[in-house]
């Protein structure tokens, strides 16, 4: 029966339920879902490229992004830039020089380029005393960027996800290597002389492959292109591979740049509003600030619209929400085969979006989602696909081809 | 003055008055029947059951129904008027009159889409399912005589995310669009027959064989979910898996409703149809069966539809936790433990209840949403502790 008693206690109860609903809207979502599995991490998430390192176009030379801590300690590029498209601006012309290796973090004496040398990672301050020769990796960025820097076989063996080809922008250099498992024994199995973990490696397997005396290092791994710069340099450092990791760094930088000059610059009014979309078991994700697509939306021109309306990390939305974002393009970060191409469909259907500029102008696109959500340095080339969607008539003249994979000292 | 029904000793349940004392246990051999269900056309035994009193059990429901009727009434109106898509409230209302024939709106077309193809089959659907999971909780709770009992007692939720996860790891999904749903809904069926023929070995059945059933199928399918999901090779496929187990409502459709309605709607008529039958088998089996109450046919029956409606539900919302253990639980404190009263209204808060954790879901981080399930536990557990520091001298015969 319904009593006065009663009544008072539903009353604190409402309240009760008032008072959760108010610290959550102050709390500003701190109860959220986790992101998707292979999405940037947020304990090492840079900020964005555009957010704040982007510098506005101009004919002048263009002063080094403040954000990439490496790139403001490198001297003028060292090495040649290999950029693919060549493109029409002046080349920038190989200067070898005698310069001292960067001073990035985690290299304890930059000066000194012979061996023993000493790196510092969160695993701790350890000592190489030789290039070594069967470097295990446990993430997928990892394997994208020591692929880059090492010939294969100096790699002991790499996880199955570097032949996966819809998340691996490494198939072919990984395809010939020997496959591990997950697990420290499968580690240890391998017999590598350096393993690399990642920010998501259990440390209990860190420590267990530790206790056998392998060393362990923890570079880390950014969400932006310029933001792992100083990781390359650190791990070419580590490898004994200076040189190709300058020459690494110095393609990304002159592909970033030749982007950024075609672009319109943050500040332009003018950006199209872009969106990033995945759809999992009919839930919509949408990456915002401080997420590998957003931060390849920003580079390439555009405006992350959903970052625009105050989404952090990657969250789940209605479709509703899609429509009020009312994005000029749509960028959808799937795997074609594996959902993209019937998302997209699904979203031009979709009566809610009939007057979604995206929609409208047929600027709904399947994207190759390897490159809009990786943590190396190949989300350079999803600035590149994004900047020719976004602006095809800039772009025009430009072929943009993939990294060349490490060819040999 | 009414007194709660209550346990005593874990074993008696009584209806009665403090002034009468006398108990609520009407012979039902004369009532007609059919197929063994006691079939009762006669409401007279609603409205004037010598048990109630002072207290009629339609008075008692109308007393509990008519504020969660106006709570769930001001919700759908905020539900169906907020969101991140900015929609003028008169918009809102044209928009409504018109879906129910009144009036022709004039607000844009896009309006009108997200209003009736996006927010109010949403709205639907919370209410439909939060209902399916209050129904299911007070039948369970009264079937294993136990407060803490919620549908997932039985291992049904667990069959049912099983099926989904064969659908997703199988491709089925992809290739048939009700194949989620249907194989959901067939795995909480088919763990249902699995836990009652395991409690029904040896040709003697008993509710604590089919807790304990239950309970290791249960942990059975929950292994199996992991092994699925591990061994899953496409990426793809497992991120759906493990954002399907995270369970919402953020992808209702009306083919979602339509398809869900009937099975709940019909399996909560059941349940409360069989209240009063409920009722007496709170008191025992014997006493029950001495009362003309065909007991086997009836808890099988409870359990079949509880079964029925949490399965449906989990099949077109995923888990959401809490719901189902405490919307009759909280209801049970404030109302009593009289099932003909509980169940209607486990139905309508469960419904409530499961839109305002949707709202909020929705509204909290907007453009943004978190998991329904945050909601429900978040608000629903301070709610439940609430309800339960206030009552002790009740909780305690609960």
């Amino acid at each position: 029966m319904i009593n006065h008693r009663n009544i008072r206690i539903l009353t604190v109860a409402l309240a009760a339920i008032a008072a959760l609903a108010l610290t959550l809207l102050a709390c500003g979502g701190a109860a959220q879902p986790t992101e998707p599995p292979t999405t940037a991490p947020t304990a090492t998430a840079a900020p964005t490229v555009a957010a704040t390192a982007q510098p506005e176009p101009t004919d002048a030379p263009q002063p080094v992004p403040t954000t990439a801590p490496a790139a403001t300690a490198l001297p003028s590029p060292t090495a040649a830039p290999t950029l693919a498209p060549q493109p029409t601006n002046t080349p920038i012309p190989p200067e070898p020089t005698e310069v001292p290796y960067p001073a990035v973090p985690g290299i304890v004496d930059p000066s000194n380029d012979g061996w023993p040398r000493q790196v510092e990672t969160p695993e701790g301050l350890i000592t190489l005393e030789g290039p070594p020769q069967r470097i295990l990796t446990y993430s997928l960025g990892h394997d994208e960027i020591v692929l880059a820097l090492l010939p294969p076989e100096r790699i002991a063996a790499i996880g199955k996800f570097a032949t996966n080809v819809d998340y691996s922008n490494v198939v072919e250099q990984a395809s010939g290597l020997p496959f591990f498992e997950k697990g420290a024994e499968n580690v240890l199995a391998a017999e590598p002389d350096l393993f690399i973990v990642s920010a998501y490696t259990q440390q209990d397997i860190v420590d267990l492959v530790k206790e056998v005396g392998v060393p362990v290092v923890r570079p880390a791994l950014e969400n932006s292109a310029e933001g792992n710069i100083p990781n390359i340099l650190l791990m070419g450092y580590m490898f004994g591979t200076e040189e190709r990791a300058l020459e690494l760094v110095a393609e990304i930088e002159s592909r970033l740049q030749f982007v950024r000059d075609r672009v319109p610059p943050p500040v332009d009014p003018n950006r199209p509003a872009v969106i990033g979309i995945t759809l999992y078991s009919d839930t919509i994700y949408i990456p915002g600030t401080g997420t590998t697509e957003g931060g390849i939306i920003e580079a390439a021109g555009g405006t992350n619209a959903a970052a625009r309306d105050g989404v952090e990390g990657i969250k789940k939305v209605s479709m509703e929400s899609v429509a009020a974002m009312n994005p000029d393009v749509i960028l959808v970060t799937q795997p074609a085969e594996s959902g993209g191409n019937d998302f997209r469909d699904q979203l031009i259907s979709e009566p809610a979006l009939a007057a979604v500029p995206a929609v409208v102008n047929d600027m709904v696109h399947v994207v190759d989602s390897r490159k809009f959500t990786t943590l190396s340095h190949w989300n350079v080339r999803g600035i590149e696909i994004a900047a020719r969607l976004l602006y095809p008539d800039r772009f025009a003249d430009v072929t943009f081809a993939d990294f060349e994979p490490y060819t040999g000292e | 003055m009414h007194s709660p029904c209550r346990y005593e000793g874990g074993r008696d349940f009584l209806l009665q008055t403090a002034d009468s004392g006398a108990p609520d246990l009407r012979s039902v051999k004369d009532r007609p029947s059919i197929g063994g269900l006691t079939v009762r056309l006669d409401l007279g035994w609603l409205r004037l059951s010598p048990a109630l009193g002072s207290s009629p059990v339609l008075l008692r429901l109308a007393g509990g129904s008519l504020p969660l009727l106006l709570v769930g009434i001001i919700l759908v109106l905020v539900a169906a008027a907020l969101g991140p898509y900015n929609i003028p409230l008169s918009h809102t209302v044209d928009i409504l009159l018109e879906r129910f024939g009144l009036g022709q709106a004039t607000a844009p077309e896009t309006e009108k889409v997200i209003i009736a193809s996006i927010r109010l089959p949403r709205i639907a659907l919370a209410l439909i399912a939060g209902a399916a999971l209050g129904v299911a909780g007070a039948v369970m709770q009264g079937l294993f005589r136990n407060p803490m009992a919620d549908p997932g007692i039985i291992g049904v939720s667990a069959g049912g995310a099983l099926g989904a996860i064969v659908a997703i790891s199988t491709g089925a999904q992809a290739a048939f669009a009700l194949a989620l749903p249907a194989m959901s809904f067939a795995g909480a069926g088919g763990t249902l027959l699995l836990v009652y023929t395991v409690a029904s070995v040896g040709g003697r059945f008993s509710m604590s064989a089919l807790l304990l059933s239950g309970v290791a199928v249960g942990a059975f399918i929950a292994a199996i979910i992991s092994a699925i999901i591990l061994f899953t090779e496409n990426l793809e496929a497992q991120r759906d898996m493990l954002f399907w187990l995270a369970g919402g409502l953020d992808a209702s459709r009306w083919e979602d409703v339509r398809l869900s309605m009937p099975f709940i709607l019909f399996g909560v008529a059941v349940a409360v149809f069989l209240s009063r039958d409920l009722n007496l088998l709170m008191v025992s089996e014997d006493e029950a069966r001495s009362l003309g109450v065909r007991v086997g046919l009836t808890r099988n029956t409870l359990l079949a539809v509880a079964s029925l409606i949490t399965g449906t539900a989990v099949a077109f919302t995923g888990t959401i936790a809490f719901v189902g253990l405490i919307v009759p639980h909280a209801l049970r404190l404030v109302t009593g433990a009289d099932h003909r009263v509980l169940i209607p209204l486990s139905a309508l808060g469960g419904g409530v209840f499961m839109l305002a954790a949707d709202t909020l879901a929705r509204l909290v981080i907007a453009p943004a949403e978190v998991s329904v399930g945050i909601i429900t536990a978040l608000t629903g557990a301070p709610f439940f502790l609430v309800l339960l520091s206030r009552n002790k001298a009740r909780a305690s015969m609960l």
